[in-house]
């Protein structure tokens, strides 16, 4: 049998990525340019694993927070349908604990992992360069209460110094899964390289269950991430040499 | 028959049933002669409370191929005929006689499957071991003699013969037609009944007025019927639309190849689907499959090498960004890049 195989779209679950993005005023500018740009070239292979991954197809759904959160795309879309457009607002906010709320409330069955085939537990990524500036830990202890986001693959990006580390591995559970990032160049390929090994890995794992541990698996993928991403040094350095194009970060 | 038709049958168990131990509940069986084609699957009930949903499948299988053959036999096709107790095929097209018809049909399976379920139930008392193991709801109700629901499943009968085509329905799954002129439909809409995990069943007290059915004189290139096992691991009816034009083509090249295609393709749907067990059935119109195949055939091909040709635009634009350094691909730059693989 193989004739049908090509001739028929495959019956798959789905695999949602869920970003999670800081838009506060400090994101401002080469920031979050930087995810926007990043985000825009990662989905063209998300995109193609999703088209060859006969297990899952991968939709994303992004949720962003300053004073308060806001779905960007209303329901989880195609990686082909996706628009990274972001802008930061004005505010100082950064919300952290009512976004957790508000992604705790679509991490169900009945909302976006709505699907008739089923769904993988989702990989969910979180961006941010500031302190909280509500009450967070209220927010974060009811999603992790949530049965999607325990066996979800999660993972952070510390962006700039005043990123608050220790609150991002808070969410994601282990201070492995924080990478920091201090410029444009780095902020870019980690971005893509995380969202396309994380999402490979999810889309075809049927051995997350209950009993997997998540967390030591989402920094199985980190470590994966970093012996498979190379930078070119030098343009980092020249980077850093020129504070003005990276916005001092 | 003058048409030169042919059913099929075909079941596999559940991916998620295999990995429960859990029998598989789908049941399918077919029936063909000089007058007519018949062909049926049905799906029992998962949960625990019905525990017998598999024996209830089967039964259902038994009784309404025996009520069709039946009721086939029954109808005299030529009006001149001076058959006496046979149903003029022309009442069977009055759209008022017709409902009466098909009434009487659905009792005679009813009372078919209910007289099996009894017989099987009374050579096989529930034991006390499998009725303890139930909520209290269904215990107190079995204990009390009420033991039918135990057997309950869904139906989709399809009939086909020389003069109509008919098919009846009761519970979910979905029937497909694929008509004369290659138009895909599904001409049974979904009973909004029949919703996630629920559906109405044979065993309910009112499954006479649960049935629907559809009627047709055309000749259809082909008449599909699945289980939810398969329309569940689709989100959507376009989707499932592409299924059942696959499954064409590949009978196009001969019906052993086409069975023997999807015979193998059920357990790819229910692995990476569902999981459910998946149930196919049809009546495949021999003399009329091929062209539609072929034509089916150029319609995939047309949209593969479109696919195709969209695919290397957005890897030549994606190199070309990467050659020139360019991380940063504005919202007019991807915009033009569409524009291009449109033009294209």
């Amino acid at each position: 049998m193989a004739e049908l195989n090509n001739l028929t779209p495959p019956p798959r679950k789905v695999m949602t990525m869920f970003y999670i993005v800081d838009t506060s005023g400090s994101m401002a500018g080469r920031k979050i340019e930087t995810v926007n740009s990043a985000l825009e070239n990662t989905k063209a292979q998300l995109d193609d694993i999703s088209k060859n991954n006969d297990d899952a197809e991968i939709k994303i759904a992004m949720l962003t927070f300053d004073y308060e959160p806001t779905w960007q795309t209303p329901k989880p879309v195609k990686a082909s349908d996706f628009h990274a457009n972001l802008n930061a607002t004005e505010y100082g906010l950064t919300n952290l604990g009512k976004a957790c709320i508000e992604l705790e409330s679509k991490l169900s069955r009945s909302e976006f992992l709505e699907t008739k085939a089923g769904a993988y537990p989702p990989v969910i990524i979180l961006l941010s360069d500031g302190d909280p500036t509500d009450n967070y830990a209220s927010g974060l202890e009811k999603l992790k209460h949530n049965n999607w986001y325990k066996r979800a693959i999660k993972v952070a990006f510390a962006i700039g110094a005043d990123a608050n580390k220790k609150v991002l591995s808070e969410f994601t559970g282990s201070t492995e899964t924080v990478i920091e990032v201090n410029n444009a160049k780095v902020l870019s390929e980690f971005l893509k390289n995380v969202s396309v090994i994380t999402s490979e890995f999810q889309s075809r794992s049927t051995n997350v269950g209950e009993t997997t541990d998540s967390v030591k698996q989402s920094e199985e993928l980190v470590k994966e991430t970093f012996n498979t991403t190379t930078i070119d040094m030098d343009t980092v350095d020249d980077a850093k040499s020129d504070d003005d194009i990276f916005g001092g970060w | 028959m003058k048409t030169n038709c042919k059913p099929f049958v075909c079941s596999t168990q559940g991916a998620d049933h295999i990995r429960r131990g859990v029998v598989c509940q789908d049941a399918v069986g077919s029936f063909e002669d000089s007058l007519m084609n018949i062909a049926v699957v049905s799906d029992g009930h998962g949960s625990a409370q019905y525990f017998r949903s598999d024996m209830g499948a089967k039964f259902v299988v038994e009784a309404a191929i025996e009520s069709l053959k039946g009721f086939v036999s029954s109808l005299s096709f030529n009006d001149n005929d001076d058959v006496q107790d046979k149903i003029p095929f022309s009442h069977l097209c009055s759209e008022s006689a017709r409902s009466d018809i098909v009434r009487d049909l659905v009792e005679n399976i009813l009372v078919s499957w209910h007289e099996k379920v009894d017989l099987h139930y009374k050579n096989n008392p529930f034991e006390d071991e499998i009725l303890d193991s139930l909520s209290e709801k269904y215990k107190t109700k079995y204990r009390s003699g009420k033991y039918v629901s135990a057997y309950g499943a869904t139906m989709i009968a399809i009939v086909q013969t020389d003069y109509f085509w008919m098919c009846l329905q009761i519970g979910d799954g979905i029937f497909v037609k694929v008509d004369d002129k290659y138009a895909i439909t599904m001409p049974l809409p979904l009973d909004d009944e029949c919703q996630n995990e629920v559906t109405t069943s044979i065993c309910q007290d009112n499954a006479l007025s649960k049935f629907h059915y559809v009627f047709g004189t055309d000749i259809p290139v082909a008449l599909y019927a699945a289980s939810d096992g398969v329309d569940d691991s689709y989100d959507d009816d376009e989707m499932l639309k592409l299924v059942y034009r696959g499954i064409t083509t590949v009978f196009g090249k001969g019906y052993d190849y086409g069975f023997q295609e999807v015979k193998e393709y059920l357990p790819v749907i229910t692995k990476n689907g569902k999981g459910d067990d998946t149930s196919m059935i049809g009546i495949i119109n021999l003399d009329s499959v091929s062209d539609c195949a072929a034509f089916f055939r150029n319609q995939i091909e047309e949209e593969q090498q479109k696919n195709n040709s969209v695919a290397s635009i957005e890897n030549n634009d994606l190199d070309s960004l990467q050659t020139n350094g360019n991380s940063l691909l504005s919202k007019d730059e991807d915009s033009s890049g569409e524009n291009v693989s449109e033009c294209n």
